[in-house]
């Protein structure tokens, strides 16, 4: 099988990380950027046809090249993996104020390269980035008889776990169970 | 009031991680990346905070101030992440240009720390590094600081916070500039120089957009050059419909030429026919359509009536003409609304038909005393209307069928009346030549021609006019019946065509119509055809022609 995938990006890390990622996958499957201009057309039979005939008498060609060697074609059919969004979910209790668990996690946060996003009044949002790729995580901590702290970490492929362990050893560390 | 219904304590206390590290500024970057990581965090949070109201709103000038300061510790952070080569994706929501300006400027912050006496002390030791702040500032750097505020690509409350920074710098640099021209000549001097390199600056500046404007001009050019390429295409390709339009019109031409080569192949096909015939063939050697009779006919009945008038000369004698009568033989009314091959006949083609006119007078010798001599005159066209009916023309010269009935009627007239009958006989498509050789046979003068009968037929198209020599009254009378041609002009168009035909096998009448009025081509045709022994034919979709 073989499938085209259109990667919009909007800043020019996000293409490294794309190239970076394409990189890693070149041992493990057939993966290759088109050099040439991708176009997808979407159009009747003839219309296509109309249009690959004006294409060819626009290509420069040697005396003995076809068109064909220059213009690869593939009749296409929207695909939509299915790919599942993993969540972590991370409950804590912690015996300490609320004001240390807080500074504790604004550390931890720091530390998982994970910057802040926004605030929803109960909890705030951050997004971590690692070379495993990215995740969001949402940090809740409540006051009550203990300092109740909740970490959900959301996001695709192996970073989801690979930030959990990290976020679990840390907390534990923190809280003196590991 | 100042702080409208903000709270300054709650702001100054969500602002103070930005303070501190606007504080540090570019040294920062020396920080661990998880504490610049949490300082960010910690930033972002606190202004989120901020925005969201928390503190109360403020007037504009101190909410720009606050926010500048928020947002310029962010850039502060950034331009550490990205100078010490770290990933940290937010970062990249300050540009390039945002840190290089915050680096220039920060680049004076030296003046925050110095008092002017101390500036003054470096200036006179001469530091360098104080030197080279300077310098930059005459040469450059405040007109450049003033464009960079201007850039609306960078966010608002950074421009803000730089103007700010800046204007503070500027106004500790200026102030020990003036201090420092009164005290140090060199100084002086440098400034001179510094003044003179800006100078320098601009005016490459200024050659630099000029540069650009000829480059611009050059594109102007080159745009020009475009368009007129463009036309110079546009006019190949008119010129391309045109040679179309050219190859088109040869076709038809060559088309027109084949149609020709198909009438000269049926012309050829004709003589080679006639050729292959001993016999004289005379069908179809004439052409000549209803509105050609219709005139030969109006023609002949007019000029007879005219020529008799009311006396007429005739053996020397003066004759009275008496009792002129007019009429048709043929009625063609009748013919209205009749299919014919030329379409159904209307009233107006039907008025076109010859009728076969005709007039008869009587003609009586005027003398007072004695016996006088009188002749009847009957003067007719004859004419197969039948033909012009059916095919719009005719093409065959009359035959002796075709007099024969208008003889018999008139020598049993004059038998009947006692009295000589001359009869004048027309006909629009002339006479078969057995036609001519009867009425001029002795035969013909014996059993018909009498004292009774005198016949004279007029060809109308050659204006040939055939009677029996032995026929003194006709002869006489032909005066009256013969149409006037004028010889010069006829001999004239004769000369033309017989030129023409030189060196020719044939030549059709419109080819011939160079010479002349048609009227007198045709008598040309037939008088040549005659003369020559070529012959005149009517060949389909070609016309009248006259071949060798």
């Amino acid at each position: 099988m073989e499938y085209l995938l259109i990667l919009n990006y909007e800043s020019d890390a996000e293409r490294k990380r794309i190239d970076y990622t394409i990189e890693r996958w070149r041992n493990r499957v057939s993966i290759r950027k088109p050099k040439g201009a991708v176009v997808v057309l979407k159009g009747s039979e003839s219309e296509f046809s109309d249009f690959i005939e004006d294409l060819f008498s626009r290509l420069e060609l040697e005396p003995n090249e076809s068109p064909e060697g220059k213009v690869e074609v593939y009749l296409l059919e929207k695909y939509k993996p299915v790919v599942e969004k993993k969540v972590r979910r991370l409950s804590y209790e912690s015996t300490e104020s609320l004001e240390i668990v807080r500074k504790f996690l604004d550390y931890l946060m720091a530390k998982l390269n994970a910057s802040y996003e926004y605030s929803s009044g109960i909890s705030k949002v951050y997004t971590a980035y690692t070379k495993k790729g990215q995740a969001r995580i949402d940090v809740r901590i409540e006051k009550g008889e203990v300092t109740k702290i909740t970490i959900l970490i959301e996001g695709y492929g192996e970073v989801v776990d690979f930030l959990a362990g990290k976020v679990d050893y840390e907390i534990k560390t923190f809280l003196g169970r590991s | 009031m100042i702080f409208k219904e903000g709270n300054i304590d709650c702001v100054e206390k969500l602002k103070r991680p930005a303070e501190k590290v606007l504080k540090i500024g570019e040294a920062v970057k020396y920080d661990p990346f998880e504490r610049r990581v949490g300082l960010w965090n910690e930033i972002r949070e606190n202004y989120d905070r901020y925005l969201d109201g928390e503190c109360g709103s403020f007037l504009s000038d101190l909410d720009n101030h606050f926010r500048s300061q928020f947002e310029t510790a962010l850039l502060v952070l950034a331009a550490s992440f990205r100078e010490n080569g770290e990933e940290f994706k937010p970062a990249e929501r300050f540009s390039d240009k945002e840190i290089e300006a915050y680096k220039r400027i920060e680049r004076y912050n030296v003046f925050e720390i110095l008092s002017i006496d101390d500036v003054m002390r470096k200036l006179v030791s001469k530091d360098d590094e104080l030197l080279g702040l300077f310098r930059d500032y005459y040469v450059y750097m405040d007109k450049w600081v003033d464009k960079i505020l201007d850039d609306p690509s960078l966010k608002l409350p950074v421009r803000f916070y730089l103007k700010r920074k800046w204007e503070s710098y500027k106004g500790k640099l200026n102030e020990a500039v003036s201090i420092a021209i009164v005290e140090l000549d060199w100084f002086r001097k440098l400034i001179s120089q510094w003044e003179r390199e800006a100078e320098s600056l601009a005016e490459k500046k200024v050659e630099e957009f000029a540069a650009g404007i000829t480059a611009k001009a050059e594109a102007e050019v080159a745009r020009a050059v475009e368009e007129e390429r463009r036309k110079v295409e546009e006019e190949a390709k008119r010129i391309e419909s045109l040679k179309e339009e050219i190859v088109k019109k040869e076709e038809e031409v060559k088309a027109k030429e084949d149609e020709l080569k198909v009438k000269e192949e049926e012309v050829r096909k004709v003589i080679e026919e006639l050729r292959g015939i001993k016999e004289k063939v005379e069908k179809g050697s004439r052409f000549v359509d209803v509105g050609r009779a219709r005139n030969y006919e109006m023609n002949f009945i007019g000029r007879i009536e005219h020529k008799l008038g009311k006396e007429v000369e005739i053996f020397g004698k003066t004759f009275k003409v008496e009792g002129v009568r007019e009429g048709k033989e043929v009625n063609t009314s009748r013919f209205i609304g009749m299919k014919s091959r030329w379409g159904v006949l209307t009233e107006k083609d039907v008025k076109n038909l010859p009728e076969n006119r005709y007039i008869v007078a009587r003609l009586v010798e005027k003398k007072l005393l004695g016996g006088k001599r009188s002749y009847i005159l009957k003067a007719i066209f004859v004419s197969r209307v039948d033909r012009y009916v059916e095919y719009g023309f005719d093409i065959d010269p009359l035959e002796l069928k075709d007099i024969n009935v208008y003889v018999v009627d008139a020598r049993d007239e004059a038998k009947q009346k006692n009295e000589t009958v001359v009869l004048c006989l027309a006909s629009p498509t002339g006479f078969e030549d057995a036609v001519g050789e009867h009425v001029s046979s002795e035969e013909f003068h014996r059993n018909f021609l009498s004292r009774y009968l005198s016949v004279c037929l007029v060809d109308l198209e050659t204006g040939k006019l055939i009677y029996n020599p032995h026929d003194s009254v006709a002869k006489e009378f032909a005066r009256i019946c013969e149409i006037e041609i004028d010889e010069e002009k006829k001999s004239r168009v004769r000369k033309c065509v017989d030129g023409m035909m030189e060196g020719r096998d044939w030549m059709t009448l419109s080819d011939a119509l160079k010479c002349g009025d048609e009227v007198i081509v045709r008598a040309a045709f037939y008088e040549l055809a005659e003369e020559r022994k070529w012959k005149v034919k009517y060949v389909e979709g070609v016309g009248l022609v006259l071949m060798k």
